[in-house]
């Protein structure tokens, strides 16, 4: 009984500081635009799209911030709208054009080429660039739902409930996207046969 | 030593930092194949982690914070949005409708037709005396419509049994 009081007493205080948190609108596109960028990037492919997504994410976030329940972090409920907008997105007509059109996609070389230059030889840097850019072209051959669980675990590094909560979805289909995108990953890098 | 290979699972978990499973953990500690191809891809996501961060970064700053009007006008309910938008426009409306009389009201000093003066109405009197005294000089006296002969108007009608044959 004391521990249910407990755990709601918790669960209370983390959503007062996430309601604080999400009032102050600024500081919390100053917090999390960059990731969220880098997700909706990665997920659509298309960088001028991320920018009005994330944009749009954080308005919706801040107008339902009343509904955030505090049973996850920010950060988690965040993605979890920019990944419906990214869904709702991709049902249209209008994510078909600019697929095919395809003028601010986003550059995986010069994404791969910010790497850090100072650490080691220019052929391991050229090497590790090379298979940065491999990296992330495999990616945008996966399906939504399997590059939306790689990305989560390996770049925003959730853990399993977080993406199962981020994705909607159970733990043991978010464990099945994640090793078939592992599986795709591991064959193209050369690591598995 | 487990010739075994790591699974997807196995090796998804120990990428991301998860080495609860002891077998596979051991696994790797023997398998120098494993090792690498970890060591291999695991730097591979992590410089692509701080590329793409740094990338992110760069590219962020062009998201800016949404202006409070746009901000209040989402956070208003649906109701509330369509009431809003109903008062806009009407008050719009409303403004339209107001500039377009005054510039009516305006404009009708340019459309309205002066009385005529006397002298005006004399004259044109005296032209049209003069214009109806030239036509029955011309003409001849009109002839009352009383005095018309109204069966003069069938003479050129032909019988019936005419037409048919």
């Amino acid at each position: 009984m004391q521990m249910a009081m407990a755990t709601d007493v918790l669960r209370l205080t983390s959503r007062e500081r996430a309601l604080t948190e999400l009032d102050d609108i600024e500081d919390l596109v100053q917090a999390h635009r960059a990731r969220l960028l880098r997700f909706v990037t990665f997920s659509l492919g298309d960088e001028d799209l991320a920018a009005s997504i994330v944009q749009d994410c954080f308005v919706k976030a801040w107008s339902n911030r009343h509904n955030f329940r505090g049973d996850c972090s920010v950060q988690t409920w965040l993605h979890s709208i920019a990944l419906n907008l990214v869904r709702d997105y991709q049902r249209t007509q209008k994510f078909r054009f600019w697929k095919q059109v395809r003028k601010t996609a986003a550059d995986v070389t010069e994404i791969a080429g910010l790497l850090p230059s100072a650490a080691s030889s220019p052929e391991e840097q050229l090497l590790a660039r090379e298979r940065a850019r491999e990296v992330a072209a495999i990616l945008q051959t996966l399906s939504l739902n399997q590059r939306t669980a790689f990305v989560l675990r390996f770049q925003e590094e959730m853990d399993l409930g977080d993406i199962a909560t981020t994705m909607g979805m159970p733990i043991n289909t978010v464990k099945t996207h994640l090793h078939r995108a592992v599986r795709t990953v591991r064959a193209r890098m050369g690591g598995r046969r | 030593m487990n010739f075994e290979h790591l699974t997807d699972e196995q090796f998804a978990n120990i990428l991301a930092g998860d080495h609860c499973d002891m077998r596979a953990r051991h696994h790797v500690e023997s398998c120098e194949k494993c090792q690498r191809e970890l060591t291999s891809l695991g730097s591979a996501i992590g410089d692509l982690n701080y590329a793409s961060l740094r990338w992110a970064e760069q590219r962020a700053a062009r998201i800016e914070v949404p202006s409070h009007w746009v901000l209040n006008w989402n956070a208003m309910p649906g109701w509330g949005a369509t009431l809003a938008a109903v008062l806009i426009f009407g008050v719009a409306m409303g403004a339209h409708v107001e500039m377009n009389q005054q510039s009516v009201v305006v404009s009708r000093p340019s459309h309205t037709i002066l009385a005529p003066s006397d002298d005006e109405l004399a004259q044109d009197n005296s032209l049209m005396v003069s214009i109806d005294n030239e036509l029955t000089e011309r003409i001849g006296p009109r002839v009352p419509v009383s005095d018309l002969n109204v069966s003069s108007r069938t003479v050129h009608r032909r019988p019936v049994s005419e037409v048919s044959n």
